[in-house]
């Protein structure tokens, strides 16, 4: 058990230590460096067909115009780049694979000169025939996105099928599915879908890209996860990693859509073409939709066997993920969510098939809940479906099927540990809320309808193996610290929560703790990446072991200073005792540059703390999944009321109730803050997102009028927050991470509700006002019928 | 290839400021096609980015007196062209005689850009969904435009548009005011439009109003103009019924010819068409 202990800053909701810069103006984005001398801008030209051979490219023209640096083209670099698989350009060499891939790029003087550089290209396609739909993509032989897959490099964990769309296929094994399903007394089988989504952060990418003439590489970018653009940038050009530095300012959102490498080669590449002078390329809105990456749509088919007292013997799932026309990225959303496939659920027999596959779209990266908000649209709108059939109780059926202590995480034979919290609290808190709070007015006309629904989920950060975090504290003379960690600071407020631990761990008040909002990969520890919901977890344990470190440095002087064996000694409030003799204290300010007796002799010296951690799992089993996927699980719970209109198929959501086995929240109103901003994103996607295309993959809504997001007035009335603490233990102070798990659950909750309200199912998102009407009109003709009577009745 | 490049900025152009009616008439005299007036920009920004037009001149209008107009008379309500939606919500009568205007206007945009956007840009830019159209027919306003060579004229609101982004402004005409005679006692009027979330571009507007002797009605985004129907002859008694409402209907689906686009299927325009018109008959008539 983790020990209960007056603390000062844990558990207590200090201001975010972003706040006054971000409301103010103050804080620094990547758009706002404009002072590096000699810095050129960049524009591409991006390919007009989403699948189509290149037959020239004539810069000529172009080179002429006045005020133009350099043009480059995929030739200049022909190396396939990615983190998990190699499958990308830079700038598309042979053939361009979707509508919005950058072929050509200019770095001029200014961006106008660049742009009339780019009318001024001739570029020659030979058209070839496009796939669209990632189910035709799948079994597809003739139309190949990657023909030449079989060449590609990959991280070991996946299975690409050359000579197929299939850039990776995770398989999960567990019991026998036949067995599974002759123990059935019912099988039920659905299609799910879920379209590409826009990640539609507020700060669209801004890279900066410097080959300086010695060889080293500066970049500054709106990057979640500098270490990450370091290393990929040192593979990508040959070059030694400790002689390339990466900056990231604050980041304006990013939720996995600036995790990874992004625009950074293509500015280092430019660079070096245009003499060594720096390259600023800002993305406006419509290259960022069309250009940069998106998230990945889903389609499921699922099958589940279930006993009529309630019990699931079978679960046989097929996910589908359409990653557009690069799955660097995206074949670890579906390997993670092929791990997890069925949820927080313990069933003996599992056979699931994740394929992520290619398409000429343009290209999905990370999304906040790397394919957990997906696939939980599946699982927990299967199980209200079986509830329903066999006529029990939503929870009730649910809690009869989930994972308890002791029993194996999915199919991965990892068992839960006794301290991973409870999806069965959850579940109550948020089932026990919705329905003691439900509306007791009938609905003010007849064709306003009320349902709740309720949907469980759980998510651990998906990470290699090897993942790891580290940070320093570095005390300044009057011994306040500079806590240095890697993780980036877009808006979670994180680093607000690192602050506290590291005021908590060596009992300092929280304004000597400095902690910057930027990253500088060479002044800041390394941290893998900035995502999963990892770091909290990791960082924070990182910061705590660093803090110790420190702590164990300063008592080793302190205990020849005091002469007492420094297990005795205390620290806090900025003091060092022996245990209950305070007044012979020394204070952090005489000793952590170094002690100086009255004599003048001095000991120790400056003092620096470090600290790490590296992630505890296993590969796993290419051909049945086993092994340890996750560090820790986040369990979580979300219900809604809605109210429908059942003319018109508008959804209001009048509660949003969330429930989160979070071990310990640190900073209580940062989290309430991350299931507000995540709980009103998930409802922009269940209701409103979709990345449309037309017949021949060119986006239609490829900006904020057409692309409809939530705005202010979207905003549910009234949010619940339950913040559960079952302590983890290996947990910083107990506490697991947050941040995606407060959307994960509210598409399926709001389908659910509206089939508690007008029992129709909806097994496709987004359930836009249309979408909700059309099922109405083909589930429930005669509903509409009435209601519309009833207008003058009324 | 340009429309495989998106622009950071706008193109170049000389910009004009007028202070009087006047200067601005000889300057759009002088430059004719190759100018644009600038209103509150909201339209006329993104066009120009995207390089839909590329206008030589742009004269903002925001300087001159007749077109800053906001009065409420014993007769009628005139408001100047370039009067900001935020300051036409500020005159109370707004809310009282002109409710389907104030419905509309109330729900434009979105806060920010009420700052800016006025009715003037709305209707000169003639979008089939301009969120104005249906409510100025319903009130029955009438556009007083001027030109050098024409000077000034009427046009009735139902014969100012002319097709997708076409009206009956000759290249050198100005929009000074729209103008709305006060509704008799006992008319009541009401707008409705169905959009993807809270702020969004119609889907379906629906704005009508009725009295003793009228009833209008007006649709936007559910033909290449916005469709107008005086059906003051179907309402018999003053009352609605199933059947009085199926000649209605019969009346409008003639008239629209609604798209399938990014915002919507054609049959949920129809429908959501259908849905609006009972909901605003009920609201007005009943
Ligand atoms: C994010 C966003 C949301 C929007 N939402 C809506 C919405 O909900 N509903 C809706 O209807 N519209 C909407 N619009 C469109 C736009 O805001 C409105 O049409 C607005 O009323 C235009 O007014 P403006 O003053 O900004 O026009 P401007 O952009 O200044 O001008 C528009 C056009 O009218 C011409 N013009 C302007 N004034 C005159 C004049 N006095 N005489 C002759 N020609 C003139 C200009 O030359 C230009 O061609 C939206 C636009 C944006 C960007």
């Amino acid at each position: 058990m983790v020990n209960i202990f007056m603390t000062n800053y844990i558990g207590k909701s200090i201001p975010r230590k972003d706040a006054f810069d971000k409301v103010s103006g103050a804080a620094v984005y990547a758009f706002d460096i404009d002072n590096i001398p000699d810095m050129l801008f960049c524009k591409f030209l991006t390919s007009p067909h989403a699948h189509a051979r290149i037959v020239s490219i004539d810069t000529s023209s172009a080179e002429k115009i006045p005020g133009v640096a350099a043009i480059a083209t995929g030739k200049d670099w022909p190396v396939k780049i990615g983190l998990y698989a190699g499958d990308r350009d830079i700038l598309a060499v042979e053939k361009v694979v979707w509508i919005g891939q950058p072929v050509v790029a200019v770095a001029a003087q200014t961006e106008e000169i660049a742009e009339r550089a780019l009318e001024a290209i001739e570029i020659e396609y030979e058209i070839l025939p496009a796939i669209l739909d990632p189910v035709a993509a799948k079994d597809s032989n003739e139309i190949l996105v990657h023909e030449k897959m079989a060449e590609y490099g990959h991280s070991s964990a996946f299975n690409p099928v050359p000579g197929t769309n299939i850039a990776n296929l995770f398989k999960l094994r567990k019991g026998n599915i036949k067995d599974g399903f002759s123990k059935a007394d019912l099988v039920i089988e659905n299609t799910f879908r879920m379209p590409q989504v826009a990640h539609a952060y507020l700060e669209p990418i801004v890279s900066i890209g410097h080959y300086c003439s010695d060889g080293t590489i500066e970049v500054w970018s709106s990057a979640q996860s500098p270490f990450t653009v370091r290393y990929l940038l040192g593979v990508t050009f040959a070059v030694p990693i400790s002689n390339i530095t990466v900056y990231t300012p604050y980041i304006g959102g990013g939720f996995g859509g600036k995790a990874g490498l992004n625009f950074e080669p293509l500015v280092v590449l430019l660079s070096r073409k245009a003499g060594n002078r720096p390259i600023k390329l800002r993305l406006t809105r419509e290259e960022n939709f069309r250009s940069a990456p998106i998230r990945v749509g889903m389609m499921a088919h699922i099958k589940t066997g279930v006993t009529s007292d309630g019990r699931i013997t079978a679960e046989e799932i097929e996910y589908i993920w359409d990653s557009g026309a690069f799955a660097d990225y995206a074949v670890n959303v579906g390997r993670a969510a092929g791990y997890v496939s069925i949820g927080p659920y313990d069933i003996d027999n599992i056979k699931s098939d994740s394929y992520t596959i290619y398409t000429n779209k343009p290209y999905a990266t990370a999304f906040r809940g790397f394919g957990h908000m997906e696939l939980h649209w599946v699982i927990e709108r299967q199980r209200d479906f079986t509830a329903n059939k066999i006529g029990m109780d939503p929870v009730v059926f649910r809690k009869s099927n989930t994972l308890k202590p002791g029993k194996s995480v999915t199919a991965n034979q990892d068992r839960l540990r006794e301290d991973a919290g409870s999806i069965d609290q959850c579940l109550d808190k948020v089932w026990i809320d919705l329905r003691e709070n439900l509306s007791k007015t009938s609905p003010e006309k007849p064709w306003f309808f009320r349902g709740i629904g309720i949907a469980g989920f759980m998510k651990g950060p998906a990470q290699p193996p090897n993942s790891a975090s580290s940070a320093y504290v570095k005390f300044s003379e009057d011994g306040g610290i500079l806590v240095s960690v890697g993780t980036s600071e877009m808006g979670q407020g994180t680093i607000t929560s690192l602050a506290q631990i590291a005021a908590e761990e060596l009992g300092l008040p929280i304004e000597k703790v400095k902690i910057m909002g930027d990253r500088d990969t060479d002044r800041d520890a390394y941290t893998w990446q900035t995502v999963g919901s990892r770091s909290l977890f990791m960082d924070g344990n990182a910061v705590r072991d660093a803090c110790k470190d420190a702590k164990g440095q300063i008592f080793e002087i302190a205990s020849q200073v005091l002469r007492v064996p420094s297990e005795d000694l205390i620290l806090k409030n900025e003091l060092i005792f022996p245990k209950g003799e305070k007044w012979k204290h020394l204070s952090l300010a005489e000793l952590v540059m170094g002690y100086m007796y009255p004599t003048g002799e001095s000991i120790g010296g400056p003092i620096i703390g470090r600290g790490k951690y590296i992630a505890k799992m296993t590969m796993l089993d290419p051909e049945t999944g086993a092994g340890k996927p996750t560090i820790f699980e986040t369990f979580g719970a979300q219900g809604v009321e809605i109210k429908i209109n059942a003319l018109t198929g508008e959804i209001t959501i009048k509660r949003l109730v969330s429930a989160f086995d979070i071990g310990k929240a640190i900073n209580p109103e940062l989290c309430k803050s991350q299931i507000i901003g995540g709980g009103v994103m998930a409802l922009s996607i269940a209701m409103n997102e979709q990345l449309q295309y037309n017949e021949e993959g060119n986006l239609l809504n490829p900006n904020l009028v057409d692309y409809v997001i939530s705005r202010a007035a979207d905003i549910p009335e009234e949010f619940v927050s339950y913040l559960i603490e079952n302590p983890q233990e290996d947990g910083p102070y107990g506490a697991r991470g947050i941040g995606e798990l407060t959307m994960l659950g509210v598409p399926a909750a709001i389908g659910n509700a509206i089939f508690n309200a007008i029992s129709v199912q909806i097994n496709d998102l987004p359930l836009s006002p249309e979408k909700v009407w059309s099922e109405i009109q083909q589930q429930r003709p005669e509903l509409l019928a009435s209601l519309k009577q009833k207008i003058f009745e009324d | 290839m340009t429309e495989t490049i998106s622009y950071v900025g706008l193109p170049k152009f000389e910009i004009e400021v007028p202070n009087s009616l006047e200067e601005a008439l000889n300057l759009l005299h002088i430059h004719q096609t190759n100018c644009k007036p600038l209103a509150g920009g909201t339209d006329l920004l993104v066009d120009l980015r995207h390089r839909l037009i590329q206008p030589n001149v742009i004269i903002d209008v925001k300087n001159i007196p007749e077109l800053k107009k906001l009065e409420f008379t014993p007769n009628e309500l005139t408001i100047g062209a370039a009067v900001p939606i935020s300051e036409v919500l500020t005159l109370s009568q707004i809310k009282t005689y002109y409710t389907a205007l104030y419905q509309a206007l109330n729900d434009m945009c979105d806060e920010i850009l009420r700052n800016r956007a006025t009715i003037g840009g709305n209707i000169a830019t003639a979008s089939p969904a301009a969120d104005t159209a249906g409510p100025l027919y319903t009130h029955q306003a009438v556009v007083e435009v001027q030109s050098k060579s024409k000077g000034s004229r009427l046009i009735a609101i139902d014969k100012f548009f002319k097709g997708v982004k076409k009206s009956d402004l000759a290249p050198d005409e100005l929009i000074v005011s729209i103008n709305m005679p006060k509704p008799t006692i006992n008319t009541k009027s009401a707008f409705m439009k169905m959009k993807r979330g809270a702020e969004d571009l119609a889907l379906v507007g629906a704005a009508g109003s009725h009295n003793q002797e009228h009833t209008y009605l007006g649709f936007t985004a559910v033909a290449p103009t916005p469709v107008f129907l005086d059906i003051s002859n179907l309402i018999i008694e003053k009352k609605i019924s199933e059947n009085v409402f199926q000649s209605i209907w019969k009346e409008i689906d003639s008239k629209i010819s609604p798209i399938t686009d990014v915002r919507s299927s054609r049959d949920y325009r129809i429908h959501i068409t259908e849905i609006l018109t009972r909901l605003i008959l009920k609201e007005i008539i009943l």
